[in-house]
Parts: structure tokens; sequence; C-alpha cells
């Protein structure tokens, strides 16, 4: 297995950390319309999740188009809605239920998450345990889901959380809460 | 024309005197024709009557000719290759005219590549006289025009050359080249027209006057053939004198301005037989489409209002639309430009490029695009927003409803959105595209911004439509390079350059100096931090995007022939705005749908350097000549005399079906490259340019010691022996590396290519025998340009457009 995992990220050694340092705040939801989720080479709508607010790693957060590692939530990729460079501040949201105080959250490799199947997903989270990656700690989890009707009403609520705690997302904020 | 006045004349008129005679017309003073005599009536009264005498025929108003000297010994003829829709008169106005005298009927024949025509535009075996022949050539080669008139017996043959119709509007060139005939004249340049006394001998001698015009359309010059100069351009005298191109230039217009706002199209009219109209006889640039453009500053708003909405059925269908305020009042529907942004950026980052292009007519739309998960996701989503809006526009505003050409759409995709809309378009031309309303025809132009290569080139492929893509040096996300920079190793999904060689339409590339990734939206992060090289900056980025898209658009969408010089021309001919200590290399691939004879594109015949890929002889004079993939060898650009690709970022590791691949040469005193053409192809006069790229070749020590742009010199040489070389200069240069470096020691970024297009006019105006060209000859060293250089050489080609 060792081999496997070396063979894997020969390319791309992961880095020495798993560059999350805690959740802050996050809440689960729910979505009257189902919404597409593509983090995964199997597509999948989804009708509920979690929107998680965390510390991370700034230099995980840079807005590329190559070398964007993905953010793993227990057996989920998180979809990012900031990117905060400079202060390290992720807003994202997973699809599904999730034990947050419990299930490892880390940065994977930087694959494209619509080609994350199941034997690559094993292997990053087989890599991340011989890391000793985990769980991170966790400040606040609400647990009354937020009852939204699509998306962009999570993306909304996703916006305030931007504009209070992120320092390089002012441009998307408009964006994000467009109706 | 001779016309006899004969002694018999004023022995009538002593005999027979004056008298009423019912040949004459009325109160007018004229020469009548009756039974082969001339009779010269004045008010109503014989005054004279000759008998012509043999060999003569009776021309009314001219009286006897004599027939031998009806018709001249030779002739140049337009070549007009386009096939005919049934008799066209207006076309007859840009074909050559033979008048022909007499009375009765005039037989024609006529052998070679040439048609004969009547005034009607309807082909002709026989004219009425008096009355024109007009001609056309649909190939090049030479011809007779037999003209038989009873009376006349059979006149002498009249030598027929076809030759290209370059037009007349010219802009000068550096020593070494006259002139070559352009369409579009910057703002405070100089519009001048050339008249080439090689291509048309037989008007040697001629006088009439030089008309500037405001455009009239083919439809408009038929019905009002009047000579009205545009204003404060005064029609004025020219005469053409035996010489050359050099010596038979006017100018029309200096430093001109159009005014803002528009397009300033004109077309030029000479009215060789000064009687102020367009007429049989006359030259015109312009009969259809405009003589010439004088462009103002493209990238300042156009004449119309644009208007932003903002529309929401779903998180990835929210979309900002851009859009004339007057669209209801076109005369036709405006196309519809798809911006498809990139990952981590947002839809309304745009507006800069969606109000200017919605200010010159057109209808943009930017859609929020799911680029986080991949490529796929973010051709869906451009697939469900185009399909979305084409189907519910009208939702907008009741006055889009009609008013959009849903069948004339562009997409613009910037990144990975970039590389997405090229993957979207394959699934429509697959038929797995999830959409109602849309089909593979329906786009009809691709332009990626700074795109990335997660999937094959075979499939992420411009394929058969015509292909754009604008990058920046100074890029720190998409570098471009061949390597990251943050992540080791070799980054073939930098390499942007990779996707164009599955095209197989017409390609044009801009490689902006100076620009980053994020300087062709409003807000992204400044991703030049960490690159070592000067930055241009988004302000003089956004400049030179907005007039570059409007040039592109109405090139590609319209037709415009001028704009597209734009595109075609190099920038230091045709430059849009761009701070002076920044260059741009440009690429302008027209050929590659047929349009145009590839002598060599080192595709094939990859075995033997000696021969083309079209079959014929290469030879070579030149140092370290070499053919291979267009692919760096190591993840370096630092100069490596075991890595003769170094720089080459065209083709990392890509199936061998679309491997890009070239040639390297290098020189440091006189050398020479060169190519036969096919026997079957030597025949060039209906070819329209010349082209080749050319790169120089970062970091290596040849480049280091020329530290210069790079120049040489482009010879064809006929079947005479003769060669004309014109130098590259006169058209512009070979940039030279962008000054970034990382990657390896030294200074430079990866090899950019640059195309050299040369006309066929600008040649054959200095001597040669277009009909009979035998070698592509490229002349290097000190005599010819940069005495010292390195070069990635590739698609030498005679282009047809």
């Amino acid at each position: 297995m060792t081999l496997l995992i070396a063979l894997a990220f020969a390319e791309e050694p992961l880095p020495a950390s798993s560059r999350v340092d805690h959740i802050v705040w996050a809440q689960p939801f729910t979505l009257q319309t189902p919404h597409p989720y593509r983090h995964t080479a199997v597509p999948r709508d989804i009708d509920r999740g979690w929107l998680v607010e965390l510390r991370v790693d700034p230099t995980a957060m840079l807005a590329r188009q190559i070398g964007v590692p993905g953010l793993w939530i227990g057996d989920d990729l998180a979809v990012r809605t900031n990117w905060d460079h400079l202060g390290g501040c992720a807003v994202v949201w997973v699809p599904g239920d999730h034990d947050l105080r419990n299930e490892p959250v880390f940065f994977g490799s930087t694959t494209l998450p619509e080609r994350m199947d199941a034997e690559r997903s094993a292997l990053e989270h087989t890599a991340a345990r011989e890391k000793g990656w985990g769980p991170v700690p966790v400040r606040t989890l609400e647990t009354k889901p937020l009852a939204l009707a699509d998306l962009r009403g999570l993306m909304a609520i996703a916006a305030d959380r931007i504009e209070a705690c992120s320092t390089a997302d002012d441009a998307r904020l408009e964006a994000l809460r467009a109706k | 024309m001779e016309v006899s006045l004969p002694m018999v004349w004023l022995l009538s008129l002593a005999i027979l005197g004056c008298r009423t005679d019912s040949r004459c017309p009325s109160e007018a003073t004229a020469v009548v024709c009756d039974e082969g005599r001339a009779i010269e009536c004045a008010d109503g009264r014989s005054v004279a009557t000759e008998e012509c005498g043999a060999g003569d025929i009776c021309v009314p108003d001219a009286g006897c000719v004599t027939c031998a000297t009806l018709l001249p010994d030779a002739l140049t003829v337009p070549i007009d290759p386009q096939p005919l829709d049934g008799a066209e008169a207006w076309r007859t106005l840009g074909w050559r005219a033979v008048a022909v005298e007499g009375s009765g009927t005039a037989m024609l024949a006529v052998d070679g590549p040439f048609e004969a025509f009547d005034s009607t535009g309807a082909l002709a075996s026989r004219i009425d006289l008096p009355g024109h022949v007009f001609l056309r050539a649909t190939a090049g080669g030479t011809g007779t025009l037999s003209v038989t008139i009873e009376g006349c017996g059979d006149l002498s043959d009249i030598a027929l050359t076809a030759r290209t119709d370059p037009g007349l509007t010219v802009t000068p060139r550096a020593a070494g080249v006259a002139a070559s005939f352009v369409d579009a004249f910057p703002l405070g340049g100089s519009v001048r027209v050339g008249l080439d006394p090689v291509r048309y001998p037989d008007r040697i001698g001629s006088t009439g006057h030089l008309y500037v015009v405001t455009d009239r359309d083919r439809d408009a010059w038929l019905a009002d053939p009047s000579l009205t100069e545009a204003a404060a351009l005064l029609p004025r005298p020219v005469t053409m004198v035996d010489g050359t191109l050099a010596d038979n230039l006017f100018e029309v217009w200096a430093d001109i301005d159009p005014g803002p706002s528009t397009l300033g199209a004109f077309d030029v009219v000479i009215d060789w037989d000064d009687d102020g109209q367009l007429g049989p006889g006359d030259q015109i640039d312009g009969l259809d489409g405009p003589g010439f453009v004088a462009l103002p500053d493209l990238s300042e708003p156009g004449p119309f209002t644009p208007r932003i909405d903002e529309v929401s059925a779903s998180f990835f269908l929210t979309q900002r639309v851009y859009w004339p305020i007057e669209i209801d009042s076109f005369d036709t529907p405006a196309p519809l430009v798809v911006i498809s942004h990139g990952n981590g950026h947002e839809y309304d980052w745009y507006d800069f490029l969606g109000e200017h292009l919605a200010s010159w007519g057109y209808v943009v739309m930017s859609h929020r695009n799911d680029t986080m998960p991949g490529i796929e996701a973010a051709a869906s989503t451009t697939l469900s927003n185009t399909d979305a809006f084409v189907r519910n526009h009208a939702l907008i505003d009741s006055s889009l409803d009609g008013r959009i050409d849903v069948h004339r759409i562009v997409w613009i995709g910037h990144s990975r959105g970039g590389e997405g809309i090229l993957v979207a378009h394959d699934r429509l031309r697959q038929g797995n595209a999830a959409v109602q309303a849309l089909q593979a025809d329906d786009i009809v132009l691709l332009s990626s911004i700074a795109p990335t290569v997660f999937q094959d080139p075979r499939q992420a492929s411009p394929a058969d439509v015509p292909y754009h893509m604008v990058t920046g040096g100074a890029d720190g996300d998409v570098t471009g390079g061949v390597g990251d920079p943050v992540f080791p190793g070799p980054c073939g999904l930098c390499q942007w350059w990779r996707l164009l060689q599955g095209g197989r339409s017409r390609e044009h590339v801009t490689y902006l100096h100076g620009a980053i990734h994020n300087d062709f939206n409003c807000c992204g992060v400044n991703d030049g931090n960490a690159v070592n090289a000067p930055k241009l900056g988004r302000i003089a980025t956004h400049r030179y995007v907005k007039g570059l898209y409007l040039a592109l658009l109405e090139s590609e969408l319209h037709g415009d022939r001028a704009l597209g010089e734009v595109l075609r021309r190099m920038p230091d001919d045709l430059a849009l705005p761009l701070p002076s200590d920044f260059a741009v290399a440009t690429q302008s691939r027209i050929a590659r749908s047929g349009e145009g004879l590839f002598l060599d594109d080192f595709q094939s015949q990859t075995e033997d350097p000696t021969v083309s890929s079209g079959g014929t002889a290469v030879r070579t004079t030149a140092t370290g000549y070499l053919e291979g993939r267009l692919d760096d060898g190591n993840n370096l650009f630092a100069a490596n005399a075991n890595d003769p690709m170094n720089g080459m970022t065209q083709s990392q590791n890509d199936h061998t079906s679309i491997a890009a691949r070239g040639a390297v040469l290098e020189w440091d005193g006189p050398a020479t490259w060169e190519v036969d053409l096919p026997d079957a192809a030597r025949d060039v006069s209906i070819r329209r340019s010349l082209s080749l790229r050319v790169a120089q070749a970062t970091r290596h020590p040849s480049t280091l010691a020329l530290g210069d742009t790079l120049a040489f010199g482009i010879g064809l040489v006929d079947g005479s022996g003769t060669e004309v070389v014109l130098p590259t200069a006169a058209y512009g240069r070979v940039t030279e590396p962008f000054e970034r470096s990382g990657l390896g020691a030294g200074v430079g970024w990866g090899n950019e290519f640059n195309t050299i297009r040369v006309g066929m006019a600008d040649f054959e105006s200095l001597g040669l025998d277009l009909t009979d060209v035998r070698t592509v000859r490229l002349h290097f060293g000190p005599d010819h340009g940069s005495p010292v250089g390195r070069i990635g050489l590739d698609d030498v080609v005679l282009e047809d457009r």
C-alpha cells in the first residue's frame, strides 16, 4: 500500500501538515431544490449538507487554476465559496450528513475534484492517516438546519460569513449574493 | 484612336455646300454614320462627308476609324475567382472593360483563364456596338481576346495577363519594399494610393482623377455611380508614370482621424475617363465592402449605449447581460458573445469587456461558471447557460426578442473557462451535450484567455471552428512555462499553446508581454507578485484587449477585412494601443482550413530533413538545422546544448496525431533555408501572401548575442532565376523572448512564434514573375538583417485569403 501511495503522489508529495487549524463554525442546511454536487467522479444531486467556516493555511486558499488542493471533510471534498489567501478563512460546504467532531479534515492532492473516484479517494485518506491527520478542533457547531430554497440562499449566508472573516474576498461578495 | 480628317472633307464641303440633312440631329454638332460614310453635322445640316477607306469603319461621333487601332494591344485583367450567381451587373464595375466602337455586333472569343461578359454581367460571346466587353480572370495565366466586327474582319487579338487585384490603398514600407496594399489605416496615419506599372503596364501614361468616397455597397454603386468626394478630400489628378510602384504613390489623406466611435469606411476610385462617374475602364477599391477603413482607437466605446441586466434561475444559471439599448433599430440581429470565467473568478468581473462590446453592437452574456470541480463541469455550465439564454433571452427585455442571432455565438473563456469552452464544443460536435436549443454550428468562434490544458488536446480542441487565444507573458498562474512555480516537475497543463495544434480552421494568437493572469478580469488576485518580469498592468491590458476583441469579432463575424488586418499584420505594422516598452507577439494562421498551400509545416516527411511536408526539396546552409516536436526536453528554460527544442511549449507529450512539429536553426554569418514549390503550384499569381512562423530561441547564446528583435530576408525565385528578397523588418519584428526569469538560469520565457506575412503583390511590384515561382528562400545574416540568431521555424504557407 505504501508503494501505491508513493506512486499516486509521485509528482506531488503531500505537504507536511494537513494545513487545517480548526473549524470555527458549522451549521447543517437543507435545500428545497436539490443541487448537483460535482466534486466527485460520480456527480449526484444533494438536498442537505453542512456550511462550514474553517481557519486554514492561507497558502491553500490562493485562487488558482492549477495546483489547487482539495479540502476533505470526511469522505467528501468540500466546495469552496471563497479564496482568502491572506487570512486563511475558508467558508465551504459539504454534501450530506457529517460528524464534524470525529471526521478527518485535511487538504489533499491537487487532482481535479471531478476526477476523484473511490480509488483515488481511498489513497488520499490512507496517506492522511499515515501522516496522522484526523479530526480538527471545532469551536461552534450549530445543530438546527438552515432551511433554504436553493443554493443561492446558502451562498447568501456564506457571503455574510465571508464578509465577517475574510480579508481577500470583497470583490466576490456581490456575485455570491446575486438572486 | 486614330481618326482621319482627310482633305476629302474640305473638297466635299466646297462642292456640296451646307444643306439640311435628315440623317443629322437638329440643333447639335455630331458625326453620324451612313453606309460607310462619316457625315459631319451642325444644326441639322451636313457640313462634310467622308468615305471611310478600306479597313476603316465609321464610328458615330468619331468618324472614320482604322479598325486595327480600335483595341489595345495588351491588358491586365484582375483575377476574380469568386463563383457567379447569374448575371451580376455590379461585378462588371470591378472587372477590366474594353470599349469597342463601331456599329452592329462584335463577336468575342477568349481563351486562357479568362471570361468575357456584357454590361449586364452575363457571360457573352457577342455584344452590340458600340459597347464594352468586361473581362475577368478566374486564375493566373495569359490568354487572348479576339474581337470580330463586320466591316473590320478579325481585329488584332488583345493579349491578356491575369493579375490579382490587391486594391489601391497602400502603406509605405522601409527601404527594399515600395509599399504594401492594405485596407486598414490607424488613427493619425496616412492613406496613400499606389498604382503599380508592373501590374498595369497598359495604363502607363494614363491620367485621371482620384476620388475618396464614403463607402457604398455594391448595389448603391450600381444605382448611383456618381463620384462625390468625402468631405475635405478633394479629387486629385493622377498620372501613372513608367517605373515602379514607388514612383506612383499618391497621398490622399494625411493624419487621418475618422472621429470617435466610428469605423471610417471609404471607397477609392480612379476616374480614368474623367466623366465624374464610376464606369467601364475606371478602377475601384471597395466595390463590395470598404476600400479602406480609417481605424479609430478601438479600445474607445462605440456608438451604442450599453445596458446591464442580471438574471438568475439557479446558482449556476446566473448571468450578467450587456446589450445595446438601440438594438431594436439594428438592421440585422446582433451576435451573441458568451464569457465563461475561470477558477476563483466571478461572472461579474468582465464589465470592461461586456460594456465595450455592447457599445459596438454586440450582446454579451457572462455567466457563473462551475470551474472548481474541473473542466468537464465548466463545460457543462457554459452549455447550460448558453442554452438557457438562447431559449429565454426575450424574458430579460422584450426588445431582445428576435434581435439576437442565436446562430452566431462566440464563446470566450478565461483560464479553466478557456479550456471549458473547447470541451463544451467538443460535446456539441459529438452529440453529448445536454442542451435543447443549441447546435455545434451555432458556435462560430472560440476564444481562450490564458487557458489551462487539463484535458487531452484532442478533446480540448477548436477543431473546425475559428479560434483565438490571448495569453500574458507574466502570468503567475497558468504560466505558459514548462514548470509550475509552486509545484516542481513538468507542467503540461500550463502550456497553453498546446491547444492550438488540434485546430483545423483559422487561428489567431496574441501574446502580451507583461500581462498577468488576472489582468484579464477586473478583480482577481495579483498573481504576478512572484513573477520576476516587467508587468503591463490591468489598465493597459484592458485597453489592449478591448480593441483586440472588437477587431476579432468584426473580422470573424462580419467579414471585415480591414479589422482582420489588426490580427494578420504584425503589431509593428498595425498596432493596438500598448505602452512602448512592452511588446506583443502575434500569430495568424489563416490557411488551416484549406485556404492555402503549406509548403512545409513539418508535420509529415519527418524522417528526412531535406524533404518538406509537401514532398519538395529543402536545402539549408544554416547551423544546427533540426526538425522535431516543438517540445522542450526538460522542465527548464535554461540554455542547454542537449535540448535543441529548449523553450518550445507547443507540444508537451501530446499524441502523435496532433503533436506540433517544427524546425530550429541558427547562424552567425550568411545562411539560407529554402524550400521548392511543387511543380503544379508554381503559378502563385492567385495567391494573396506568403507567411511563416518564427520564434527566437529563448536564452540561447545566439539569441543573447543578438539581444534584440530579429530580422532576415524572404526571397522568392522565379523560373528565370530572378529573385526578389524582401526584408522582414519592413513588416515587423520577430519579438525578443519576454524578459522573465525562473525555471533555470537566465532570462527569457517560452519561445513565442510570430507570423510574418508578405503580400504577393509586394514581390510582383519588384519584377517577380508570379506565374512561375520555383523556390521560397530565407536569407539570414548581416546582409539581410540580424547578424546572428537562432530561431524556431514553422508553417511556410502560400495563402489564398
